[in-house]
Parts: structure tokens; sequence; C-alpha cells
């Protein structure tokens, strides 16, 4: 009955999730991670080594992610995983912009029993990004004809001008700073 | 020794001026493009680019089919990625189409001159 109720919540879940055991093995494997991920992540399918499915990600800023720094990876080596930021290939090949977690799961005695990992989507409203383009696109000319302006200088800024681009500069930061923050906080909360 | 030609495909008249700077300090010549139409159009032409600098939302279509057309016609053009974009698929997008750098908005001008020199090293030795 418990086994049951586990596994119909683990089915009605929004968010993809994935258990495999201590050697890597799928265990479970939820509705919302098949239709993210593909059938090819299937209970019994080893997630490493020969076998294992292509799971190809990549960081916000483009690197890709290699095998051994994969979130199910690290958490099946004891470390917990927050809400890191990926760009994965989806079942149909799309990409998809997550946030994944995954802990390690270990027995009462506290040895390896294997991981969980939750994956969920990340969807930015259209008229948000349109905003950050805007605002990162502006800022690059005020960052940029800052920079130029004292390279104009050639290393014999007058002390009030200096003043004046350090204004420029500390008003650029503070703005980049606000515009990473809010796609952090709509990639949160907004599906 | 020739001096290298970059090409910037930009159509924010604001940015493609401090790219032009940037690459003219580095010690480049620049062709600024504004749209994809204009930078196959300098691309057709005889005289060699040595590096393009290219963003990705543009008034006639994405960046990226540039990318891809000069990667699969010119592979020794290193391609340079500057976007504004808020969405981290295009910058996975980016790399998959094989952009050798990508810089995300709003640049460091020091920054971007280290990164068109060594881009320019790395199109020597292809």
């Amino acid at each position: 009955m418990t086994t049951n109720l586990l596994e119909t919540s683990l089915e009605c879940l929004p968010d993809a999730v994935l258990v495999c055991d201590a050697d890597g093995v799928l265990v479970a494997v939820n509705a919302a991670a098949r239709r993210l991920l593909g059938d090819q992540f299937r209970p019994g399918r080893p997630l490493r080594g020969p076998g294992a499915p292509a799971f190809r990600a990549r960081r916000p800023t483009g690197e890709a992610v290699q095998a051994a720094d994969a979130p199910l990876a690290r958490a099946l080596r004891g470390e917990a995983v927050t809400n890191l930021r990926l760009v994965v290939e989806t079942a149909g090949g799309a990409l998809a912009h997550v946030s994944v977690s995954a802990v390690p799961l270990r027995s009462r005695l506290g040895e390896p029993k294997g991981a969980t990992v939750v994956v969920r989507e990340i969807v930015l409203d259209r008229a948000l990004q349109g905003a950050v383009h805007r605002l990162r696109t502006t800022l690059t000319s005020v960052r940029g004809a800052a920079a130029l302006l004292r390279r104009s200088w050639g290393g014999r800024v007058p002390p009030a001008v200096e003043d004046l681009l350090q204004i420029a500069d500390r008003s650029t930061e503070t703005l980049v700073l606000q515009v990473d923050s809010l796609l952090d906080r709509a990639g949160r909360f907004v599906r | 020794m020739t001096t290298p030609r970059i090409l910037v495909v930009e159509d924010e008249p604001d940015n493609a001026w401090i790219f032009r700077v940037v690459c003219e300090m580095a010690g480049c010549k620049v062709v600024i493009a504004p749209d994809l139409a204009s930078a196959r159009r300098v691309l057709s032409q005889s005289d060699p680019v040595h590096l393009i600098v290219l963003d990705l939302l543009l008034p006639d279509g994405h960046g990226l089919e540039l990318c891809e057309e000069v990667k699969a016609s010119r592979p020794s053009i290193p391609v340079l990625v500057v976007t504004a974009s808020g969405d981290p698929r295009d910058n996975a997008v980016a790399f998959n189409a094989c952009a050798d750098r990508f810089m995300k908005k709003p640049i460091d001008p020091d920054r971007m001159e280290r990164v068109v020199l060594e881009l320019l090293a790395l199109g020597k030795g292809r």
C-alpha cells in the first residue's frame, strides 16, 4: 500500500524524478522524466558506463558538462546538488533550460544506497527575455564607452574624470547584477 | 604582414561602434554588417575575413544561421558570438553550432580585445 502510494505520487509530480541505486542503475523514473528525457531513461538501465543513455548537457554559459560533473555522478559520490542550471537535450531533440537538484541516498547506517535527481524545466516569460535583451544591449554601450574613454586618456585620467567613470562602472555593475538576479528569480519560480 | 580584417555583425549601432573600436585597438581593420544579408555580401567579396564577431538576434534572422554557413563553407574563420539573450539555450545552441567563443553582453572591452587576439591566433593555425 505504501509503495503504491509513493509510486502514484511520484508519477503525478510535475518535475522529472529519477532514482538510481548505488551502482548508478535506474530503479524509478516518473512520467515527467520520461516525457522530458525519453524512454531511454527507464528502470534497469545503467546511467554510467556501457549501455548508459546519451545525456548531453551544457552549462548556461554554453560549456559542455562532463559525465563526472553531472548532478547524478556528484550525488553518487555523496555530494548534494541544489538548483544547478543546465541546458539539456530533450527526448524530441529540442533544448530545455532546467534546474537540477540531486541528493545521495543512504541507509540508516550511512552506507551509500544511490541517488535521487529532480529536474525542473524553466520557461522564461518572453516579455522578460525581451527586457533583459534590451538592458544588456544598452549596458554594453555604457560599459564599453566608459572603458574606451578611460583608455583614450592613456593612463593619465584626470581625477575628476576618473570619479565620473567609476560612477558609470559601479552603476553598470549594479544593473548587471539586477538583471542576472531578475533572471535567476524568474527561473526559480516560472515554469 | 596583412592587417587582420574582422567582420562585425551587429544591428545595434552603439554596440557596433564599441566593437569596432575594440577590434581596431587590437590592430585590425573592421567591416560592420547590420544584418545577415550584409554579412553574406561581405563574405562573398574577395577581401579575406579573419574573424567574425556575431550578434544572435538580427533583423533578418538568427546569427547562428550565418555561424553554421561559415563553419560549413569556411571553417578556418573563427566565430565569436556576442549576445544579450536572456535564454541560456542560445548559449548551448551557439556551442553546438561550433562557435569558437561566446561572450555575454555587456562585454568588458579589455576582455573582448584579449579574446579577439586569441581567436585571430587560432585562425592562423587552421
